[in-house]
C-alpha cells in the first residue's frame, strides 16, 4: 500500500526545489550582521591592544620587534564572538561575511596588522605606536581654545620625541611644566 | 587516471568520528545530509565502518579517554586516506585550552598531536557550506595521493 | 499529604528544630526567598527521610565547597514541586554541613533518593570524600592516568604537599559483576563508544538472553573537559563563553541560567526589552531542539523520510537565528544584565512569515504522529516508565511530563516573561516512548504561541536592552538559579569571594538525572528497541561530563593544585604574601 502523505510531499518538492546549488552557485543565506572572518582596517588601527585584553580564548597576540608592533588573530582559536568589534575604540575590526576559511597548513590561518612605533631620541627605547600620537594631537588641537593653539602645537612637536621617563629627567631643559599653560 | 582512481575520486565515502566537545560541529556536519545542503548529489556517502572509508572527519576536542579509540580507527582505514579536522576545538583546543601556563587536565590535545591531519576547517561552528568547501579541498588532496 | 504552601518555610524550620534538637545550628534567607539551614553532619540521613516522607521533596543536586584547612562544606539542595499550585514563587531549601579535612566521611542518601548516585560518585572521585553506604562506588569521569600522570609531573614531587590518603587512586572502570558461567545462553552486547547510530560517544553494556535484554550498564566520561575548574580561573564575564559551549544544542539556556544566577548575586534587574528578547530566543531554541530530536528519533525507527522533513523545516528557525544574532548555532546573545543585539522593526515581519511556515508544518507532524501506523507500532507500549518509578529516579523535563508527573520550572519558579504570557503545560499518563513523542510535538506548538506574544510585546515597549553591572561582587554571597532547558531542569550554584573571579561554580544538567532512568526502561525489551529507548530521554552526553574543582591545601601554609607544577609555585607565593 503506497503511503499517500509521502506522495503528496514528493509532488510538492518537485514543484519547488529546496536544495541549493552551493559549490556551483551562491550560498544559502548571508544576512548583514553575520559573524564570519574578522578583518583589520590598516588605516584605522592605532595598536592600543584593547582587542588583546578582551578576547575570551586569548586568540589575539601582540609581538614587538624592530620598532614595529604586530597584532595577530589566530583563526584556529577564534570563537567568532564579535567582542573585539564591540570593544575597539576606532572601529578597526569588522566581522565580514566570508566563511570559506579551510587551509592545508595551520600556520596560514591568521590575520595580521602592523603598526610602527616611535623611538625616543634620548634612551633609544620604543615607547608608543605612532598613529596613537598623531591621533591624540589632532583631537586635542581640534577642540582647544584657538589662543593657546600655537604654543601647544610647538610644544607637542618637541615632547613627542621623548619617552615619559626621559621627559621627566629632561624637564628642566625642555621647559616642561604644566603651570605655564595657566 | 585509471578507472579505479577515477571512481575513488568521484564518489568518496566518509567516516565521521565524533570525539567529544559541545556537539555544535556535529549537528552542522549532520545538517550537510539534509535536503537543503544535500551532499549526496555530489557522490558522498556516510559509512559506519572504517574499513570502507576514504576520508575521516574528526570534530570535537579529543579527551584523554578517547585517544586510544581514535588511533585504532585511524590505523584501520586503508590507504590512500585523508583526514579533515573541523571546528576550533579540533584545531587548537579552542576555549577549553586554558590560558598562560594552565592547560585543562581533561584535554588529550588537539587532533594533530595524535594523528596527522591534511585539511583544517576553522569556525565555531563552521557553516555547512564551509564544511563542504573543506571536503572539496580534501578530494583534491585525495586525487594527488591516488 | 495535604498541606498548603503558604507557611511552608515556617513549617519546615519548626519540624527541623523539633527533630534535631541541638544539632540544628541556625538558618538564614538568601536572594529571592531561598532558605539556607546549617546542621551537624551526623543528621543528614534523618533530614532526608523526614523531607521525603512528610513534605514530598525532590533532590535537585549535591555540591561541595572546599574551605582549606577549615574542612569541606557539603550542600544538599531540595525543591518542593510535586504538588499542583498556581503561580507562586517556589521554595528551594539548602542544607549545609561541615566535615573535617583529616577524615572526610559522611552518610550516603542513595538508599532514600536514587537520584543522588551520580552526584555522590562524582564528589567522591574529585574531592576525595567517602560516602558510607554508596550503592555504586565505581569510577566515573576522570581519565585513567589520574593522578599518576598529571601534566607529566611525577606524583613523588607533589606528595610532600598533601597526605597520601587524600589522593584517591582512580582505577579502571569495572563493569557490574556478570554471572554467565554455567548459563551458556546468556551473552553481553557492547554498544559504543563509536557507533554509527549515535552522534556522541558513550558505552552501554547489555546483558542479553537471545533477543531479550535482562540488564544494562552505562559508562560515560569520554567527554570530560574540566569545565568547572576552567571557570574558576576567569572573570565572570569571560565565563559566559565557556558556559555557552557546554552543550551546542541548548547553548542559550546555559548562558541564561548562568546570567540569572550572577544577577541574583548582585541584585541586578533586567530592563523590559532585554527580558522579552531573551524569552523569545529561548523558546525558539526549544522549538529547534525538539525538531532535531524528533528527526533523530524517526531515523532510529527507520523512517528516514521523516528525518529529512523535520530537519528541512528546522532550517527556517536557524535562519531566524542568523538574522537576529549572527550565527546559526551558538548565538552569543546574552550578557550579564541584558542582551547584546536588538530586534529592529524591519526584522519583525520577516520573522513572523517564517514562524507561520513552522507552525503549519508542526500541526502536520502532530497529525502524522497520531495516525501513521509505522510510528504507532514501534513506539506504543515500548520502554514504559511508571509514575512511581519516575518519582523514585527523579527524572525531569518532558520525560517526567510523559509519565504524569507535572513539573516545569517555568510554572513553579517563574522568571523572565513567563509570568506575563499565557500558555499550558502538556502532560500524558502513559509513560512510553509514544507519549514522549507527543509531549514534545505539542510543546512546539505552545512555544510558537509564546514567541508570537513576545513579538507583540516588543512592538509596544521601548527602552534600553542592558543594565549597569558592577565589576566585583561582594564576598561570601551565594545563589542558586534554575531554568527550564529543552531536556528538563538546569541548576547553577555560584559562590563569590569579593573579587572579579567566582569562587565556585557547580552545574547540574538535566541529562544527569535522565540518563540513569534508561537502565530501568531497558529491562525485558528486545535489542532492536534499545536505540530508540535510549534516545527517547534525549541524552546529551556533552552536558553530563563536566568537572568540579580540586584544591588540596595542607595545614602548613602551602597551597596545592594537582595539575601543574608552575601553578603550585605561584599559589604558594600568593598564600605566603597574604599571611
Amino acid at each position: 500500500m503506497v503511503n499517500l502523505r509521502v506522495l503528496v510531499e514528493a509532488f510538492k518538492s518537485l514543484a519547488r526545489c529546496v536544495t541549493i546549488k552551493y559549490p556551483f552557485g551562491p550560498p544559502a543565506y548571508t544576512p548583514e550582521g553575520m559573524r564570519g572572518k574578522p578583518e583589520f582596517d590598516m588605516e584605522k588601527c592605532v595598536g592600543c591592544g584593547g582587542c588583546f585584553n578582551c578576547c575570551p580564548p586569548e586568540a589575539i597576540t601582540i609581538m614587538e620587534e624592530d620598532g614595529k608592533r604586530r597584532i595577530e588573530i589566530n583563526l584556529g582559536k577564534c570563537l567568532y564572538c564579535a567582542t573585539c568589534q564591540e570593544v575597539c575604540p576606532e572601529d578597526a575590526i569588522t566581522l565580514t561575511s566570508k566563511f570559506e576559511l579551510a587551509v592545508y597548513d595551520l600556520s596560514q590561518a591568521k590575520e595580521t596588522v602592523e603598526v610602527s612605533q616611535v623611538k625616543c631620541e634620548n634612551c633609544g627605547c620604543y615607547f608608543a605606536p605612532e598613529p596613537q600620537i598623531s591621533k591624540v594631537r589632532d583631537r586635542v588641537l581640534s577642540k582647544i581654545n584657538p589662543v593657546q593653539k600655537e604654543t601647544i602645537e610647538k610644544d607637542f612637536q618637541v615632547y613627542s620625541k621623548y619617552c615619559p621617563t626621559c621627559r621627566k629627567q629632561l624637564s628642566f631643559k625642555l621647559n616642561y611644566h604644566p603651570r605655564k599653560y595657566y | 587516471m585509471g578507472l579505479k582512481a577515477w571512481s575513488r575520486v568521484k564518489s568518496p565515502w566518509i567516516m565521521f568520528a565524533p570525539c567529544g566537545g559541545c556537539n555544535g560541529c556535529h549537528i552542522e556536519i549532520v545538517a550537510c545530509l539534509t535536503p537543503r545542503y544535500d551532499v549526496e548529489r555530489l557522490g558522498i556517502k556516510i559509512t559506519g565502518s572504517p574499513r570502507q572509508a576514504d576520508i575521516l572527519v574528526v570534530a570535537g576536542h579529543v579527551s584523554k579517554q578517547i585517544t586510544k579509540a581514535l588511533k585504532r580507527i585511524y590505523e584501520q582505514i586503508p590507504d590512500p586516506k585523508v583526514v579533515v579536522a573541523v571546528g576550533s576545538c579540533a584545531l587548537t583546543g579552542g576555549v577549553f585550552y586554558g590560558e598562560g601556563d594552565y592547560v585543562s587536565y581533561g584535554l588529550g590535545g588537539p587532533v594533530n598531536k595524535i594523528i596527522p591531519v591534511d585539511v583544517y576547517v576553522p569556525g565555531c561552528p563552521p557553516k555547512p557550506e564551509a564544511i563542504i568547501h573543506g571536503i572539496a579541498l580534501a578530494i583534491q588532496k585525495l586525487k594527488e595521493k591516488v | 499529604m495535604s498541606f498548603s504552601y503558604e507557611n511552608l518555610k515556617e513549617k519546615i524550620v519548626s519540624r527541623l528544630r523539633e527533630n534535631l534538637g541541638e544539632d540544628y545550628l541556625g538558618e538564614y534567607e538568601g536572594r529571592e526567598g531561598r532558605l539556607y539551614v546549617n546542621v551537624r553532619s551526623g543528621t543528614i540521613k534523618l533530614i532526608a527521610e523526614m523531607l521525603k516522607n512528610e513534605f514530598d521533596a525532590r533532590l535537585v543536586t549535591i555540591s561541595v565547597n572546599d574551605f582549606g584547612f577549615k574542612g569541606f562544606e557539603v550542600l544538599y539542595h531540595y525543591a518542593f514541586d510535586y504538588k499542583d499550585k498556581v503561580f507562586t514563587k517556589n521554595l528551594t531549601l539548602t542544607v549545609k554541613t561541615l566535615i573535617p579535612r583529616e577524615n572526610p566521611e559522611i552518610d550516603s542518601i542513595t538508599s532514600i533518593y536514587y537520584s543522588a548516585v551520580y552526584a555522590e560518585r562524582e564528589m567522591s572521585e574529585l574531592n576525595g570524600i567517602t560516602f558510607k553506604g554508596l550503592i555504586d562506588p565505581r569510577h566515573f569521569v576522570l581519565p585513567y592516568e589520574w593522578p599518576h600522570e598529571v601534566e607529566g609531573v611525577e606524583v613523588k614531587k607533589i606528595v610532600d604537599f598533601a597526605p597520601e590518603e587524600q589522593r584517591k587512586k582512580v582505577g579502571k572502570w569495572i563493569p557490574l559483576p556478570v554471572d554467565i558461567e554455567g548459563k551458556p545462553e546468556l551473552s553481553i552486547v557492547p554498544i559504543g563508544p563509536f557507533h554509527p547510530a549515535f552522534v556522541e560517544a558513550w558505552y552501554y553494556r547489555l546483558k542479553v538472553d537471545g533477543e531479550k535484554i535482562i540488564e544494562a550498564d552505562l559508562k560515560t566520561g569520554f567527554n570530560h573537559r574540566g569545565i568547572m575548574k576552567l571557570m574558576e580561573k576567569r572573570s565572570y564575564w569571560r565565563n559566559i563563553y565557556i558556559s555557552e559551549r557546554v552543550c551546542g544544542i541548548c547553548s542559550h539556556t546555559h548562558t541564561s541560567a548562568y546570567c540569572r544566577t550572577v544577577e541574583m548575586l548582585g541584585n541586578i534587574e533586567l530592563p523590559d526589552r532585554g527580558r522579552y528578547i531573551r524569552t523569545f530566543i529561548k523558546e525558539l531554541e526549544r522549538i529547534h531542539s525538539h525538531l532535531l530530536w524528533a528527526g533523530v528519533g524517526m531515523d532510529l525507527i527507520g523512517y528516514k523520510t521523516a528525518f529529512m522533513w523535520f530537519w528541512r523545516d528546522r532550517e527556517h528557525v536557524l535562519d531566524i537565528f542568523e538574522m537576529v544574532s549572527g550565527n546559526r548555532v551558538l548565538h552569543a546573545m546574552n550578557i550579564i544584565g541584558g542582551v547584546r543585539r536588538d530586534i529592529t522593526r524591519d526584522m519583525i515581519p520577516k520573522i513572523e512569515r517564517k514562524l507561520d511556515i513552522v507552525e503549519r508544518a508542526a500541526k502536520n507532524y502532530v497529525k502524522m504522529a497520531t495516525t501513521e501506523p509505522l510510528i504507532r507500532k514501534r513506539t506504543v507500549g515500548v520502554g514504559v516508565l511508571t509514575k512511581d518509578e519516575a518519582k523514585e529516579v527523579g527524572v525531569v523535563g518532558p520525560t517526567a511530563r510523559a509519565s504524569d508527573v507535572g513539573i516545569d520550572v517555568r510554572k513553579d519558579d517563574p522568571y523572565l516573561a513567563y509570568g506575563e504570557t499565557s500558555w499550558d503545560m502538556v502532560t500524558r499518563p502513559d509513560g512510553d516512548v509514544y507519549a514522549k513523542v507527543i509531549v514534545r510535538l505539542l510543546e512546539v506548538l505552545q512555544s510558537i504561541s509564546i514567541c508570537r506574544q513576545c513579538l507583540d510585546l516588543l512592538k509596544t515597549v521601548g527602552g534600553p536592552i542592558q543594565a549597569e553591572v558592577p565589576r566585583e561582587f561582594p564576598e561570601g554571597e551565594e545563589a542558586i538559579g534554575r531554568v527550564e532547558a529543552p531536556r528538563g531542569e538546569l541548576a547553577y550554584y555560584i559562590r563569590s569571594n569579593g573579587t572579579h573571579i567566582p569562587d565556585r561554580v557547580r552545574i547540574r544538567t538535566p541529562s544527569f538525572l535522565n540518563n540513569p532512568s534508561t537502565l530501568y526502561m531497558l529491562r525485558n525489551q528486545t535489542i532492536a528497541d534499545a536505540p530508540i529507548i535510549i534516545a527517547s530521554v534525549d541524552p546529551c552526553i556533552a552536558c553530563t561530563d563536566r568537572s568540579i574543582k580540586i584544591v588540596l591545601e595542607d595545614v602548613k601554609e602551602k597551597k596545592v593544585k594537582p595539575v601543574s607544577f608552575s601553578m603550585l609555585a605561584e599559589k604558594s607565593r600568593l598564600k605566603s604574601r597574604r599571611m
